[in-house]
C-alpha cells in the first residue's frame, strides 16, 4: 500500500494530478491466436488505462486449444478465434467440472481474398456473381486458381475452412455430421493449394513475401483487410463470402484462473468500452460486436448465411485425419471398368455419357462441383462386353483431356454378351501394374455393369484369383453401380469382398450412382 | 439473525390471477453461510458492499449503467460472473452471494442442492419473461407464408409480434425444408440451410432447455408426457433437430442485435425482456421494425429466480423487491414485473410501450399455455436430447 502511494505521488508529479489513483499494475498471462499480434498497440493502451498488462503467447488457435487441459492450465487467460473447439473437446472427454467464464467482443468472418484477375475470373463463371465454396472448388479443380490456406491441424483459420467446403461439399443443409464424411470429396480443391502455413499470420506473412504462390488467400476478413492496407501487395486483395456458408471467428476471451476474476473484468470492460471498439475497427479491421458502434464501408454485407457448425469433436477429428491420411495427398488412379454390352446401347449409354460429361465440368450442382475430375487425376477406361473391348489410359492436364476421355466413353462399341468378371479380373491385372510403378498412387475400380455374366469367369474363378493377390494389391477396393439388369447379390458380394460397396443406379440415377461413390477408396 | 425460514421459495402462481404467496420448502436444521463482505474502500464518502452473482441472461439486469447507479447511490456495487442458467446448478455456487437462473427448472436444481447440504438459500420471482423465437422479418413473413407463423395483430402494417406453430415449424426441420424451399428468395435472400431455431446448449442453458420442451409438448400433442419410457422416447426425436443446428453458441443475443446477425442466425431462442429491452433503448416512435418475434403458440412464460445464497444476497433481494427506481428500470429493460405480493404482472411494460410507440406484446391470458415435465423428468429430457455429461 506504501509503495502505491509513493508511485501514486510520483505520477502526480510527473502529470497533473486527477485525483485518481492509477490502477495497480497486474499481469495476466495470455495464451492467444497468432492472428491476435494484431492486438498489440490496444494492449498498451489497455495497460494505461486499467493496470491490466497482457503478457501474450501467440499459437495457432488449435494447437492453443489442445493445450488447454481443464485443471491444469498454464495461462490465466486464453483468447482464441473460437472456443469451439475447445466445447467439443470438453464434451468428448465428458467434463463436468465448471467451465472457464467466457466474454466476446469482436468477431471476423472467414474469408477469400482473391486477386482482382482472378475474382474476374471467378465471378464470371458463377451463375449470380456470386462465388460459392463449389464454385471455388471447381476452379481449383482445373488449375485455374491456386489458393493458400492455413493447415487445419494448426490453426483456426485452416480448420474452420476444412469445415467450410466440407459442409457445403455434403450439401445437407445442417451442421456436419461423421456419416457425411464417408469419401474424399475435397481432392479437388485441395488440388488448387499451393500455399500451405501452420498459423493464419504466417499464412498471410508467406502470401505477402510470395505474391506469385497463390491468386487468393483464405483467412479471416481482418487479416485480409489488414493485409490489404498494410501496403506490401501488389494490388489489394479482393474480398469474396462463399455463399454457401461461412464461419465466423468471435474471439471468446476465456478466464482460465478464476482467482484472476477481478483483473479479467477490468480487461473485458475495456474492451467493451465505446473508445475501445473504435479501436478494434481502426487499427485490427475486425467488427465490433456493440451495434451501437458504426460500421465502415469496408465491412461488406456477407451476404450469405453461417454454416451450422459440427457439434462433436468426433466429426472434426474425423475431418482431420482425412486431411492428414497421406493418400489424400496424392491424385487417385480410378479405373472404371465400364459394360459395353448391346444392352447398354440406347438411353443407358446417354446416362453414362451424361455422367462422364458432369464429371467433365458440365454438372452445375454444388456438389457436381465438388467431385468433378481434376488436374493430375489419372483414369483406365476398362470397356468390356464378353471379354475387355479395349482399355484406355488418361491424365488429366486440362480440358483437352477431359474431353478425349469423355469421347472415348461416348463412342459406340458394343458387344453380344457381357463378361463381368474377367473384365474385373483384367482391371486387377492392371491396379497390379499401376501400384508395382508408383506404389504411393491411391487406386480404386469402379465397376458398372447393365447385366449378369454370361461370359468368361465365373464369380467364385474372380475372388479365387482375387485373393491369390499381392496385399497391395489386394488392398484395391472395387465399388460397383448396379444398373438395369445386374445381378444386386453379386455385386453387393464382390465390392464387400474387396472392401468397397455397392450403389444402385436404378434406386436414383446412372450419374447420382457415380456420384455417391466419388471420391471412396 | 431473525428466526425466518432460510429455504423458501417466492413464486408467482402458474396464471397470474388473485392467489396468496406461494411458499414452496421450508426447512429447518439449517447450516447459515455467509460468505466474508468485501468491501472496496472506493469513493472515500461512502463503503460499498460488493455482492457478487452468477447468472445468464439475467445479467443484463445488472449490467445496465442505470441500474448500477441506482444500486450504487444505495451502496452496492453487483460483480456478475455470466454463464448458462443451467451450468449454475451443475458447479458449485459457494463463492456468490447470488444466484439467478432464468427459469424455474434450473432454480429447482439449485435449491434442491442447497437443500441436500443443508444451505441457505431463499429464492423469489421478482419477474417473467416469455420464451420466444427472435428473428427477422423476411423470415417471419416466409413462415406466414408457409402458413406456420401469422402476426397476432394482422391490422398493424408492420406487425412486431407473430404466433408461431411449434409442430409445424419442427415439421419443416423434420421434412429437411431449407430457408430456399420455403420462398425465402421471395423476399431477397438466399439460404439454404436448415429450416430451424438456434437455441445455446441445453446442456448449460435454461432457454435451450425450456424451448425443448415446447417441441416435446407440442410433439406430443400438447400434453406433458408423464412417464419415463415416453420422456426418453421424445427426448429421442427431438435428438436429430438438435444435433441439426450444430454446435450451439452462447449468448445470441449481441449477434442477434448486430448488423450481421440475420448472416449468422436467422432465428435464435431468446426471452422476451432482451428483445423489448432492444426496442426500448432506441428513440421513441422508431422501433425496430426488421426485428420481430415468433411467440410459440402454445405459450411459455419463464420465472427467472432470485436466489439469495446468504444474507448479502438476501439484502440485494429485499430492495430488488421493494425499491421503486430499480423495478421501473426493470420494466425499461423489458421485464413483465410482478407486484410486490408476486400475483400480478404489473401493466406498467404494457403502459410504456405505448408511450414509446411500440406495439405492445399480447397479455398472457390470450394464449393457451405450455408446460414443461416435472423436474426429475425435465431433466432427463435435456439431458437426453443433449447427450450432457
Amino acid at each position: 500500500m506504501r509503495r502505491l502511494g509513493v508511485l501514486c505521488a510520483v505520477l502526480a508529479l510527473l502529470a497533473a494530478c486527477t485525483g485518481e489513483p492509477p490502477p495497480p499494475h497486474t499481469v495476466l498471462r495470455v495464451l492467444a491466436s497468432s492472428e491476435l499480434t494484431d492486438m498489440r498497440p490496444l494492449l498498451e493502451e489497455l495497460r494505461r488505462d486499467t493496470g491490466v498488462e497482457l503478457v501474450v503467447d501467440h499459437r495457432g488457435t488449435i494447437d492453443a486449444t489442445n493445450a488447454l487441459e481443464p485443471g491444469n492450465y498454464q495461462h490465466d487467460v486464453a483468447w482464441l478465434s473460437t472456443d469451439r473447439y475447445f466445447d467439443l473437446k470438453l464434451k468428448q472427454i465428458g467434463f463436468t467440472g465448471e467451465r472457464p467464464l467466457s466474454s466476446r467482443f469482436m468477431f471476423s468472418p472467414l474469408a477469400v481474398g482473391v486477386e482482382p484477375g482472378t475474382a474476374e475470373l471467378l465471378r464470371a463463371s458463377t451463375a449470380d456473381q456470386h462465388l460459392s465454396w463449389a464454385d471455388l472448388a471447381d476452379r481449383a479443380a482445373m488449375g485455374m486458381v491456386r489458393f493458400g490456406m492455413a493447415d487445419p491441424r494448426h490453426a483456426g483459420s485452416g480448420l474452420s475452412a476444412l469445415i467450410g467446403v466440407a459442409t457445403a461439399a455434403a450439401g445437407t443443409g445442417g451442421a456436419l455430421r461423421e456419416e457425411d464424411i464417408t469419401c474424399d470429396r475435397l481432392r479437388g480443391f485441395f488440388t488448387g493449394r499451393t500455399l500451405a502455413e501452420d498459423t493464419s499470420r504466417q499464412l498471410a506473412d508467406a502470401y505477402a513475401a510470395d505474391q506469385d504462390s497463390a491468386d487468393a488467400l483464405i483467412n479471416y476478413e481482418s487479416v485480409l483487410l489488414s493485409l490489404n492496407a498494410g501496403g506490401t501487395l501488389r494490388e489489394p486483395l479482393e474480398i469474396l463470402y462463399p455463399r454457401d456458408g461461412i464461419v465466423l471467428a468471435d474471439y471468446p476471451m476465456l478466464l482460465l484462473d478464476p482467482a484472476k476474476r477481478d483483473s479479467f473484468g477490468a480487461v473485458v470492460a475495456w474492451f467493451e468500452s465505446e473508445r475501445a471498439q473504435r479501436a478494434i475497427v481502426e487499427r485490427t479491421s475486425r467488427r465490433p460486436l456493440n451495434s451501437a458502434v458504426p460500421r465502415d464501408p469496408r465491412f461488406h454485407d456477407f451476404g450469405t448465411n453461417t454454416l451450422y457448425f459440427p457439434e462433436r469433436k468426433e466429426t472434426v477429428d474425423r475431418l482431420t485425419a482425412e486431411y492428414a491420411d497421406p493418400l489424400s495427398h496424392n491424385p487417385s488412379h480410378v479405373m472404371f471398368v465400364l459394360d459395353f454390352s448391346e444392352s447398354m446401347k440406347g438411353p443407358r449409354m446417354d446416362a453414362l455419357r451424361s455422367a462422364f460429361a458432369g464429371f467433365s465440368g458440365a454438372d452445375p450442382s454444388a456438389t457436381g462441383k465438388f467431385v468433378r475430375f481434376y488436374r493430375g487425376e489419372r483414369f483406365t477406361v476398362l470397356r468390356f462386353g464378353g471379354t475387355v473391348i479395349d482399355e484406355r489410359d488418361f491424365v488429366v492436364s486440362g480440358q483437352a483431356d477431359l474431353d478425349a476421355l469423355r469421347d472415348h466413353v461416348g463412342s459406340d462399341r458394343f458387344d453380344r454378351s457381357t463378361g463381368v468378371w474377367s473384365a474385373l479380373d483384367a482391371a486387377y491385372e492392371k491396379a497390379a501394374a499401376v501400384i508395382g510403378e508408383d506404389p504411393e498412387q491411391p487406386v480404386t475400380i469402379v465397376l458398372m455393369t447393365d447385366g449378369e455374366n454370361n461370359a468368361g469367369i465365373g464369380l467364385p474363378d474372380f475372388l479365387r484369383n482375387y485373393e491369390a493377390r499381392h496385399p497391395p494389391v489386394k488392398a484395391v477396393h472395387t465399388y460397383t453401380i448396379r444398373f438395369g439388369e445386374a445381378d444386386a447379390g453379386e455385386l453387393d458380394q464382390v465390392a464387400r469382398a474387396t472392401g468397397g460397396r455397392m450403389v444402385d443406379a436404378n434406386a436414383t440415377s446412372l450419374a447420382e450412382a457415380f456420384k455417391e461413390i466419388r471420391g471412396c477408396r | 439473525m431473525a428466526a425466518e425460514p432460510l429455504l423458501t421459495i417466492r413464486r408467482p402462481p402458474p396464471r397470474p390471477a388473485l392467489a396468496p404467496i406461494v411458499v414452496v420448502g421450508v426447512v429447518g436444521l439449517l447450516l447459515l453461510v455467509v460468505t466474508p463482505l468485501v468491501v472496496r474502500s472506493a469513493p472515500p464518502t461512502q463503503a460499498t458492499t460488493v455482492i457478487r452473482g452468477k447468472m445468464g441472461s439475467k445479467a443484463d439486469l445488472f449490467r445496465d449503467t442505470e441500474v448500477q447507479k441506482i444500486l450504487k447511490r444505495n451502496g452496492i456495487e453487483v460483480v456478475v460472473d455470466n454463464s448458462g442458467s443451467r451450468e449454475i446448478a451443475t458447479n458449485d455456487v459457494g463463492r456468490y452471494d447470488f444466484v439467478f437462473p432464468s427459469g424455474q427448472p434450473t432454480a429447482d436444481l439449485v435449491l434442491a442442492e442447497r437443500q441436500r447440504s443443508n444451505e441457505y438459500a431463499q429464492a423469489h420471482v421478482p419477474f417473467v419473461s416469455p420464451i420466444v423465437l427472435a428473428t427477422y422479418r423476411p423470415y417471419a413473413l416466409a413462415l406466414q407464408a408457409a402458413d406456420v407463423a401469422a402476426p397476432m395483430n394482422p391490422d398493424r402494417p408492420d406487425p412486431l409480434y407473430y404466433e408461431l406453430d411449434v409442430g409445424k415449424f419442427v415439421e419443416l426441420t423434420e421434412l429437411g425444408k431449407r430457408w430456399n424451399d420455403i420462398g425465402i428468395r421471395d423476399h431477397g435472400i438466399q439460404n439454404d440451410n436448415l429450416v430451424l431455431a438456434h437455441t445455446p446448449d441445453v446442456c448449460k442453458s435454461n432457454s435451450g432447455g425450456t424451448y425443448q420442451g415446447l417441441i416435446a409438448y407440442a410433439k406430443n400433442g400438447g400434453k406433458i408426457a408423464t412417464a419415463e419410457n415416453e420422456v426418453v422416447a421424445l427426448a429421442e426425436s427431438l435428438k436429430p433437430f438438435y444435433r441439426a443446428q450444430g454446435a450451439p453458441t452462447a449468448d445470441r443475443l449481441p449477434f442477434y442485435l448486430s448488423q450481421e446477425g440475420q448472416r449468422i442466425a436467422p432465428i435464435v431462442v431468446i426471452y422476451e425482456h432482451q428483445y423489448l429491452a432492444h426496442q426500448l433503448r432506441r428513440p421513441g416512435g422508431s422501433p425496430d421494425e426488421e426485428r420481430v418475434l415468433l411467440y410459440p403458440a402454445d405459450h411459455f412464460e419463464t420465472q427467472p429466480s432470485f436466489i439469495a445464497l446468504n444474507e448479502n444476497g438476501a439484502k440485494l433481494a429485499q430492495f430488488l423487491r421493494t425499491d421503486a427506481d430499480l423495478r421501473r428500470r426493470a420494466v425499461e429493460l423489458g421485464f413483465r414485473v410482478l407486484d410486490t405480493d408476486q400475483s400480478t404482472a404489473s401493466p406498467q411494460l404494457a403502459d410504456l410501450l405505448a408511450e414509446r410507440g411500440i406495439e405492445a406484446p399480447s397479455a398472457d391470458d390470450d394464449h393457451t399455455r405450455a408446460y414443461l415435465p416435472p423436474l426429475d423428468l425435465f431433466e432427463k429430457l435435456v439431458t437426453t436430447v443433449g447427450g450432457c455429461p
